[in-house]
């Protein structure tokens, strides 16, 4: 039964640790018994499609498990937008977001303190920073969840009791060459994908919500700007990938060689930047900084050095991995075929 | 304006929703497992899927009404609920209030 063990596995990973236990073992009671009962009217034992059919019956385990929860908060603006099931992980994934912005916006004013720069003035231009990246943060991801709580209640019965753990949640889900790219999936990329570029737009013309105050003596280095057709490109490309999977979900390939484009072009640009620091410099040019605004343009770029030498090992490894995954789905293939 | 084709159906189950409780506590005045339960609800017209079903179980079980433990039957270990000294208490109440709606119900509708 190895469908119902990862089915239930499934479920369990929803629910909260100190009753899971528990409630999946009576759901795995109360199935096997659903399992026996047709097994008798039957007369013999069911075939995978068939304990497929009654998992799919029972319901994706996001919807199971959330039953179990009795809270009934919701986000709604007139109309719902995210209802009770999918609040605890919307909350959550808010909560993930906004504590590694914190993290580093603390990270970035620590920097600022230890070059100098006065308290007062420091603390006058965080409201306005925190403000600007709590907003993008709270319509990223309400827009995320909106979209899929949206297609959870139009589709309850649009996934596969084969693959668990797929469907609802595609940025957790496991990786590979699955039957389909869910629908899901596609249409959560390209939300992110489009708010990702008004980002990159307010983010030139706004560099302060980034360099928070020192953007008034510091700006991004010209390299960036270079960088901004290509950045734009990838993403139109990205986009037209998950719009394509959208219409032909079947077309799982494409997404794995999008993928390793992707983590090429990742690697390159990645390399590319590193190589070509400074990546933020003065205003008005580097001689006229002194004291501890020299101090601070010297700590951002050197922030900004490791940032990319870890942004250069990460690309570089998960394109190894997609590389590994594409060979290893290509041998699978070629084997089922012999 | 033209009615939401699915205004029946969220009324329905609203309404239903009180009365689950009621048939639920009713039907647990002898000890039964979950999938029994189930089965004896919709031999008696109040079919609930299982989603619905054991996490209400699992609320009156946490709000004091009912009673469970873990048991081997035909081989096969089942949580076998009942009715706890409160809830036969809060049942005796509920039905004496349904039995008021009802009556005034029938009053209403009969106009």
């Amino acid at each position: 039964m190895e469908l119902l063990d990862r089915y239930l596995k499934a479920i369990a990973s929803y629910l909260p640790s100190a009753q899971k236990d528990d409630i999946v073992r009576e759901l795995s009671e109360d199935i096997h018994a659903k399992i026996e009962d047709k097994q008798a009217e039957l007369g013999r034992p069911l075939a995978e499609p068939e304990i497929e059919a009654i998992l799919k019956a029972y319901g994706h385990p996001l919807l199971v498990a959330g039953r179990y929860r009795q809270d009934e908060r919701r986000v709604a603006f007139g109309k719902q937008l995210i209802g009770p099931l999918l609040f605890p992980f919307y909350i959550k994934v808010l909560q993930f977001n906004l504590g590694i912005t914190s993290v580093v916006l603390l990270f970035v004013y620590a920097v600022l303190f230890a070059a100098g720069d006065r308290p007062i003035h420091l603390l006058s231009g965080l409201p306005m920073v925190f403000f600007y990246q709590l907003l993008i943060q709270f319509a990223v991801v309400t827009g995320i969840f909106a979209a899929v709580d949206g297609h959870f209640a139009k589709h309850p019965d649009r996934w596969d009791p084969r693959k668990p753990s797929q469907g609802y949640y595609p940025a957790v889900s496991v990786a590979g060459e699955a039957a389909q790219v869910p629908r899901m999936e596609s249409i959560s990329i390209l939300i992110a994908l489009v708010v990702w570029l008004v980002w990159l737009r307010v983010m030139q013309s706004s560099p302060f919500l980034i360099l928070g105050p020192t953007a008034a003596y510091l700006k991004f280095a010209p390299v960036w700007h270079e960088l901004y057709v290509p950045v734009v490109l990838l993403t139109f490309a990205a986009m037209a990938q998950a719009a394509i999977n959208f219409v032909r979900p079947d077309w799982v390939r494409l997404r794995s060689y999008t993928r390793i484009g992707m983590g090429v072009a990742g690697v390159v640009l990645w390399t590319f930047l590193l190589k070509t620091g400074p990546w933020v410099v003065s205003s008005d040019g580097a001689a006229s900084l002194e004291g501890m605004r020299a101090n601070t343009l010297r700590i951002v770029n050197e922030c900004f050095y490791y940032s990319l030498l870890v942004a250069v090992i990460i690309s570089s490894f998960q394109l190894l991995r997609d590389l590994y995954r594409l060979a290893r789905g290509t041998q699978h293939r070629a084997a089922s075929r012999a | 304006m033209p009615i939401d084709s699915n205004l029946f159906d969220n009324l329905r189950l609203e309404l239903r929703r009180g009365s689950l409780v009621l048939a639920v506590l009713a039907q647990l005045r002898t000890e039964q497992y979950g999938y029994t339960l189930r089965k004896a609800l919709a031999d008696h017209g109040m079919a609930v899927d299982e989603g619905t079903l054991y996490p209400l179980l699992r609320r009156l079980e946490s709000q004091g009404l009912l009673v469970s433990e873990w048991r081997e039957e035909d081989k096969r270990n089942k949580r076998f609920y009942v009715l706890s000294a409160d809830g036969k208490a809060i049942l005796k109440q509920l039905l004496a209030e349904w039995k008021t709606i009802d009556s005034s119900l029938n009053g209403i509708v009969k106009g």
